[in-house]
């Protein structure tokens, strides 16, 4: 049992351990970025990557990636016309002609309407999503934190003295 | 930094490493399985994919597909195929193999299980239309159609003169039984006017006369009666000669026209041709086609396959710099065993520049293949979609040191076996857009070559086309294919057709002759049988006729002699009653009887004495001859000399 849960033990602990607000709303907000792109491209594998190289709370940015992912295809319409317009934006043809003959930049599918339509969008919205959220997150992870710490099952996945370290406030 | 984030990073980097390390090959496989079920419509065995990435490869390793319309067959299988990608294309998008290689092919081989979907894919057509609608023409029947039309040609009833001499007949037999009718239906009254005459007979003379003038004008209707039927019988005199004549002009033109169609009677060589190797020479042409449609076809699978369905949204073709197809195989040698007539023969091939964008790459793709062993085959297909009409050429070249049996025509009726051997087939084919040219050729042996036929066919015949046709020892048969692929016209040609034709032909000729002969004797003798038999039953009918009603019409015609003197007036007495005593109407005892009287009235007329009483008045002198008063004429006529 020990031998199970320790691994398990160890990357939630990782997961949950950048717990400040700000951590938290900015892993909410990359979240989302990374969420809305539609994956099985590089971009998306790049912007987890990038996500994950972050010092943000992991947890709420997976949280985050897939609940988008499962919500963006509602917005796909709105994705198209958002990536057709700023793929035939005339001032920016240099540019996806530049990339489109760069390496490893097909592979992207930035030409695709609706992954350049979702990260355009995810890009704009990292910073409102980080700024509506972070008081938001202020204000309830303290009392999100007690609630967690005298869940049973908090303090088996965790141990008491993580438990006891979630929401430290920076 | 804080360990707490290396961990959580190299776990994630872990993570990563761990499904390109293990996750991506079963991924891929998986895919694969999908692709090609998809593709094939059945199941698809894939053991092992095998990537790396420096360089980039691919391994596939026992692969099998099912046949989506035979159960429990593959339609391929393989042992491995392994493709070097080029690098650079690949950081492209591109996927270019440099070099892959093929091994363990095998074509058309046994599952395990039926091999096939859950999903009933729609059925498979196997064999192009125009093939079935081909089969169809084969002519299993080409020699009972000779047969046949040797018959039909030699039935009586097409010839004119059986026609001629039974319409003929037919007239005349009708015309008969209309007279003999009209005969039968006088004889009653022929019968009553005769027992008219038996009754005037009895009674004396004046009374006889009186009752004959009471029927003489029955007497008179029916010699008018009598008289037209026998002018009505002179009258078809001419017409029944002009039949004859007819009839003896169809005989003529029924000897020419014999002679002549005989002469033409010969079996299709075409059609022989057809019979015989039809089938073996389309199937050829159906699989030197199902190699230029597989080559046509492959652009559109490649491309369905690269390009998979996307979601929605669009992709904005941007300019490249260096244009390139997004597949590309530059070179696949490919070797295993390859199904020629039934049997595996092992082959190589090479396939080069097969991509998705012809055009892109401005260079066709080509197919070599060379199978060796008892049936090499020599291979060249080519798919040039470089231009805006694609264009497919097939070059083929086949040995088949084996030996195929053929056979031509009905078993239980007739046909025409033969053992083809050292077949060398020669194909040429060009597909451009739908329309197709090409040509497909056969040389070989021909070996027991054979005509069998039923009883049909006497057996004369065929010892004589099987003796025509011994010297046949080789085959060359020439199919020329043009049309468009749904509806391509095909015409096959071959020596031995014409061969076989001739030599049934011959075997028929003498028997034909000996026919044409027989039938001219039957025509002969059945228009010479028409004519005696009509010549005769008119004969025969006329003088029946006329023996029949003689004495009655010669009866008749004195009754209507004396009775038209009657009637004028100018008659006496004495000149009736001698008439109707000198007529056969009255016996001959009567007649006597009437002439005695009639002398002895005319003697006491003249002042003699009637012979009994001048014997009983002897004082009289002989030849006395009293002198009648002046003015006193006799009643009775004066006789002339020599009258009684």
């Amino acid at each position: 049992m020990f031998l199970i849960l320790r691994p398990v033990r160890l990357l939630l602990k990782a997961m949950v351990m950048e717990s400040t607000p700000r951590q938290m709303s900015l892993g909410l907000a990359l979240g989302v970025c990374v969420g809305l792109v539609p994956k099985g491209n590089l971009l998306a594998i790049v912007l987890g990557i990038l996500l994950a190289a972050t010092r943000v709370n992991l947890a709420i940015a997976t949280f985050a990636i897939v609940v988008c992912a499962l919500t963006s295809g509602f917005a796909d319409s709105f994705f198209n016309q958002v990536g057709g317009y700023i793929l035939a934006l005339p001032v920016l043809q240099d540019l996806w002609i530049e990339l489109a003959n760069m390496p490893f930049m097909p592979w992207t599918k930035f030409n695709n309407t609706i992954v350049m339509g979702s990260f355009v969008v995810g890009l704009v919205l990292i910073w409102p999503i980080h700024r509506i959220s972070r008081p938001v997150f202020e204000k309830y992870s303290q009392r999100l934190a007690v609630v967690a710490r005298r869940w049973w099952i908090t303090k088996i996945v965790l141990g008491a003295e993580w438990a006891d370290r979630i929401s430290a406030v920076e | 930094m804080r360990w707490t984030y290396l961990i959580t990073r190299l776990l994630i980097v872990a993570l990563v490493w761990g499904f390109f390390a293990f996750g991506m090959d079963p991924l891929l496989r998986y895919s694969a399985v999908t692709a090609l079920q998809s593709a094939t419509g059945a199941r698809a065995d894939v053991a092992e994919v095998t990537t790396s990435f420096f360089p980039p490869t691919v391994t596939v390793k026992n692969v099998a597909l099912a046949s989506a319309s035979r159960r429990g067959k593959n339609t391929v299988e393989f042992d491995e195929l392994h493709v070097s990608l080029e690098p650079s294309s690949l950081s492209r998008r591109r996927f270019v193999v440099e070099e892959g290689r093929l091994t363990g092919v095998r074509f058309d081989t046994r599952r395990n299980d039926d091999g096939q979907l859950e999903v009933v894919p729609e059925s498979v057509v196997e064999e192009p239309s125009w093939l079935s609608d081909k089969a169809m023409e084969l002519g299993d029947e080409w020699l009972q159609n000779l047969i046949g039309q040797a018959k039909a040609q030699l039935d009586p009833n097409t010839l004119e003169t059986y026609r001629v001499g039974t319409g003929v007949y037919e007239k005349w037999d009708a015309h008969f039984e209309e007279i003999v009718g009209r005969a039968e239906a006088m004889k009653p009254r022929v019968t009553q006017l005769k027992v008219q005459f038996d009754n005037a007979k009895k009674g004396d003379t004046l009374q006889q006369i009186e009752q004959y003038l009471q029927v003489a004008q029955e007497a008179d209707a029916v010699v008018r009666d009598v008289q037209q039927f026998r002018d009505d019988l002179k009258e078809i005199v001419p017409e029944v000669r002009t039949d004859f004549q007819a009839l003896n002009d169809a005989r003529q033109r029924d000897q020419e026209k014999v002679k002549q169609m005989l002469s033409l009677l010969k079996p299709d060589a075409r059609r022989i041709s057809q019979a015989l190797l039809g089938k073996t020479m389309y199937l050829q042409l159906q699989q030197a086609l199902s190699w230029v449609q597989m080559a046509r076809e492959y652009k559109d699978g490649l491309r369905q396959q690269i390009q998979p369905p996307r979601s929605v949204g669009r992709d904005i073709e941007f300019l490249v710099r260096n244009p390139a197809p997004e597949f590309l195989l530059k070179k696949l040698a490919m070797s295993g065993q390859i199904s020629i007539n039934e049997e595996a023969v092992p082959f190589n091939a090479l396939v080069t520049d097969v991509t998705e964008d012809p055009m892109l790459l401005g260079r066709p793709c080509v197919m070599q293949l060379k199978a060796d062993g008892a049936r090499p085959l020599e291979l060249k297909v080519t798919y040039d979609a470089t231009d805006e009409i694609p264009v497919a050429e097939m070059l083929a070249d086949y040995r088949d040191t084996g030996s195929i049996p053929l056979r031509a025509g009905k078993a239980q009726k007739a046909c025409v076996h033969a053992t083809l051997s050292e077949l060398v087939w020669t194909t040429r084919l060009t597909v451009t857009g739908e329309q197709i040219d090409g040509s497909i050729e056969l040389q070989s042996e021909v070996g027991n070559l054979l005509f069998e036929a039923d009883d049909d066919v006497r057996s004369e015949i065929v010892e004589a086309a099987n003796e025509a046709i011994a010297s046949v020892r080789e085959l060359n048969a020439h199919v020329v294919l043009s049309g468009t692929l749904t509806q391509p016209d095909i015409d096959l040609q071959s020596d031995v057709g014409e061969q076989i034709s001739e030599g049934v032909q011959l075997a028929f000729t003498n028997q034909l002759d000996r026919a044409k002969e027989r039938m001219i004797s039957d025509i002969n003798s059945y228009a010479n049988d028409h004519i005696e038999k009509l010549k005769g039953r008119f004969s025969a009918e006329y003088e029946k006729l006329m023996t029949e009603n003689k004495d009655l019409l010669d009866q008749a015609n004195e009754v209507r002699t004396i009775i038209a003197s009657l009637q004028s007036g100018q008659a006496d007495p004495a000149t009736l009653i001698k008439q109707v005593a000198n007529s056969r109407l009255i016996p001959e005892k009567e007649q006597k009887k009437i002439n005695g009287i009639l002398n002895e009235v005319e003697g006491a007329m003249q002042g003699k004495l009637p012979g009994r009483l001048q014997e009983k008045i002897p004082q009289l002198p002989p030849g006395f001859n009293p002198q009648l008063p002046p003015g006193f004429n006799p009643l009775m006529p004066k006789r002339k000399s020599g009258q009684r």
